[in-house]
């Protein structure tokens, strides 16, 4: 492997130390964070039939996922008779392109786009904007870090590491609002003020899309703010942007996933808007554009197919530690957290290869998960490939060696011990420096004073 | 053309064979689905107003914004001026009819033939919906059964007002949609 490994500038460990410099910033975004996996408990207890609920849905994709050809062949089938375009891309490359086309015939230069993880991982924005043509985000956290020209760092709460107060500034620079005001109510009324010229005025809508139901040829789209629905009611031409594995079967799987989404989500019963997109309205144009982008190939993965029955919720954002106190953007990736963490490595093994040790592998996101993706498990089988293709740095394989070592020896590892256990009773500092990364903003436990096995000795009765 | 054929051979030569045995899940229940309803949808934004019959619509509307010249209505004729069609002016108060409810969400379904234009429920500043008590379901998977397979366009659930949390969390209603859902239960 090339030494660049050794210096590599995407690394969640580096940026998550950056992030970690401001600590009280730090405190609060884990805080918020957790706020939000309290809400989802909440909600979740509230059904008695939660569990059940999850290994439905789990089902159900299952299902889905053994049978997509056939689905697939179902849904265009019948999205065509609703009088919709369907095109197929194999690449976000071909995906961009195809939506360029769209947009370009119409001969808009600009376009309105509601929440859409798919269009992110092709890098939809950007390549439009190559093209001359402009996208407004109208979700107001997408809209928010669009105008600060970064990249959302959650998948359901976009600006979730933003201050109000920051949120005061920048809308003052752009809307012109009073300076040094940060009252949120404010800020969305003049988000709003702004962003419904916007939307009063744009021909072409996008949007991406929750579930898509084979049988019925219907999309369904969820959004708390209703900017999907405005953007699209409004334009002439709606392309809703969707990655192969957001089938389900039927219309009343619906009553199965719309239950669990929102609850996983942010803790509500229900997504303030739930829209069923069958037949374009009368005079206006309704595209469908199924992505594979390596979805058929995860597909023949026994190891890795199962993440393709997320539905992009954010649970296992909320509840990860280690994504509450890195931050999303230290994972330098469309979609972070350990969702994230097991998606990206296949779409590029070698710049994403830190991201499956971003984890302590709790498993607490395989226990919130409401389609039951092992995730922790693909966390640990991702190291495993990584290692084995060896795209991680030297420093860690030798540290991994050597452990493998240690541990593989009762005698090594009594005497490793017993010398670990001297050292940090008599010369702590030789451990309790900043070369051990472990010392970093930790205390050390005191020593124990014997070993297990001695212990067990001692005190095993009988 | 290519992409499609290549995409569907990939995932006809990658898909696994079916182990999946489908388990019925029962949902949750409500004795009173009324009560229920209110209690849900008021906790998310909505507000709930039980009218003694549709003749009083008229009435509370009046009473709650004013003069009717600012209400848009197919329900309300002949308030159901054609003005909101191809004009593009937002109209103050829409005034719908939901075809059914849902208890354990507070969400509401309506289809396109209730909406006069698609665009209306969400470009208004206030809505109100009108709905049938009877007509309140338990829980999603009802809903979905009485749903059936029912030739809609466009339906949609709309649970409370329009609403955000994306500035630090903080719950502010009226994002880009109306800014109050008012259902009327007759």
């Amino acid at each position: 492997m090339q030494e660049v490994m050794q210096i590599r500038k995407y690394d969640h460990a580096r940026q998550a130390e950056v992030f970690n410099c401001d600590e009280p910033r730090v405190d609060w975004h884990d805080q918020t964070l957790w706020l939000v996996r309290q809400k989802r408990d909440k909600a979740a207890w509230g059904i008695p039939e939660w569990e059940r609920l999850r290994e439905s849905a789990s089902q159900i994709k299952a299902d889905t996922l053994s049978h997509l050809h056939e689905y697939l062949l179902q849904f265009e089938q019948n999205a065509k008779e609703n009088g919709v375009v369907v095109h197929w891309a194999e690449t976000g490359e071909e995906h961009n392109e195809i939506v360029h086309a769209i947009i370009a015939r119409h001969g808009v230069k600009r376009i309105v786009k509601s929440k859409s993880m798919l269009t992110e991982e092709c890098h939809l924005n950007g390549y439009l904007a190559e093209h001359g043509i402009k996208v407004v985000d109208t979700d107001l956290g997408e809209h928010i870090v669009q105008l600060a020209k970064e990249l959302p760092s959650h998948i359901v709460l976009p600006c979730i590491h933003w201050k109000r107060e920051e949120i005061g500034e920048l809308f003052h620079k752009h809307f012109g609002t009073p300076e040094g005001v940060s009252d949120p109510e404010t800020l969305v009324h003049a988000a709003r003020v702004h962003l419904r010229d916007v939307f009063l005025s744009s021909r072409v809508a996008l949007t991406g899309v929750n579930f898509a139901v084979a049988e019925t040829g219907e999309i369904v789209i969820c959004t708390n703010e209703g900017n999907a629905d405005l953007g699209v009611q409004l334009a002439n031409v709606h392309i809703a942007s969707m990655g192969i594995e957001k089938l389900i079967p039927r219309r009343k799987d619906l009553g199965i996933f719309l239950r669990l989404l929102a609850r996983s989500a942010t803790g509500q019963p229900i997504t303030t808007y739930s829209s069923h997109y069958k037949r374009p309205d009368k005079g206006r144009e309704m595209h469908i554009v199924l992505v594979d982008n390596g979805r058929s190939e995860r597909l023949g993965s026994d190891d890795f197919r199962s993440a393709l029955k997320c539905i992009r919720c954010g649970a296992c954002f909320n509840t990860c530690p280690v994504y509450r106190r890195s931050g999303g953007h230290s994972y330098h990736s469309v979609i972070a957290g350990p969702i994230g963490s097991i998606l990206a490595p296949a779409w590029d093994i070698h710049r994403n290869s830190d991201l499956p040790f971003a984890s302590t592998l709790c498993g607490s996101c395989t226990n919130v998960c409401p389609v039951k993706i092992d995730i922790h498990n693909q966390l640990y089988k991702w190291r495993q490939r990584i290692v084995k293709e060896g795209q991680v740095s030297k420093k860690k394989k030798l540290g991994m060696r050597s452990l493998a070592l240690v541990l593989s020896y009762t005698l090594i590892i009594s005497i490793v011990g017993l010398m670990a256990r001297y050292i940090m009773r008599v010369l702590p500092f030789v451990l309790n420096n900043r070369l051990n990364p472990w010392y970093r903003r930790r205390e050390m436990p005191d020593p124990p004073r014997q070993s297990f096995t001695r212990w067990y000795e001692l005190n095993r009765k009988g | 053309m290519r992409s499609r054929e290549n995409i569907l051979d990939r995932v006809k030569a990658h898909q696994p064979s079916s182990t999946v045995e489908e388990r019925s899940v029962p949902h949750l229940i409500f004795d009173n689905r009324v009560e229920a309803f209110k209690s849900v949808l008021t906790q998310i934004g909505g507000t709930v107003i039980e009218l003694k019959s549709i003749d009083t619509l008229s009435e509370f509307l009046c009473d709650s914004f004013g003069e009717l010249a600012r209400i848009i209505s197919p329900q309300l004729d002949p308030l159901s001026s054609g003005k909101h069609k191809g004009g593009r002016c937002i109209p103050p108060v829409a005034v719908l009819r939901g075809r059914l409810g849902v208890a354990e969400s507070g969400s509401v379904w309506l289809t396109e033939d209730n909406m006069m234009e698609r665009s209306l429920p969400f470009v208004c500043e206030h809505l109100v919906l009108v709905l049938e008590s009877d007509s309140i379901v338990s829980n999603l998977a009802e809903a979905y059964a009485k749903i059936g397979d029912s030739d809609y366009e466009f339906g949609t659930f709309i649970a409370g007002p329009s609403k955000t949390a994306d500035i630090e969390q903080s719950l502010v209603l009226g994002a880009h949609g109306p800014k109050s859902l008012t259902v009327c239960l007759v």
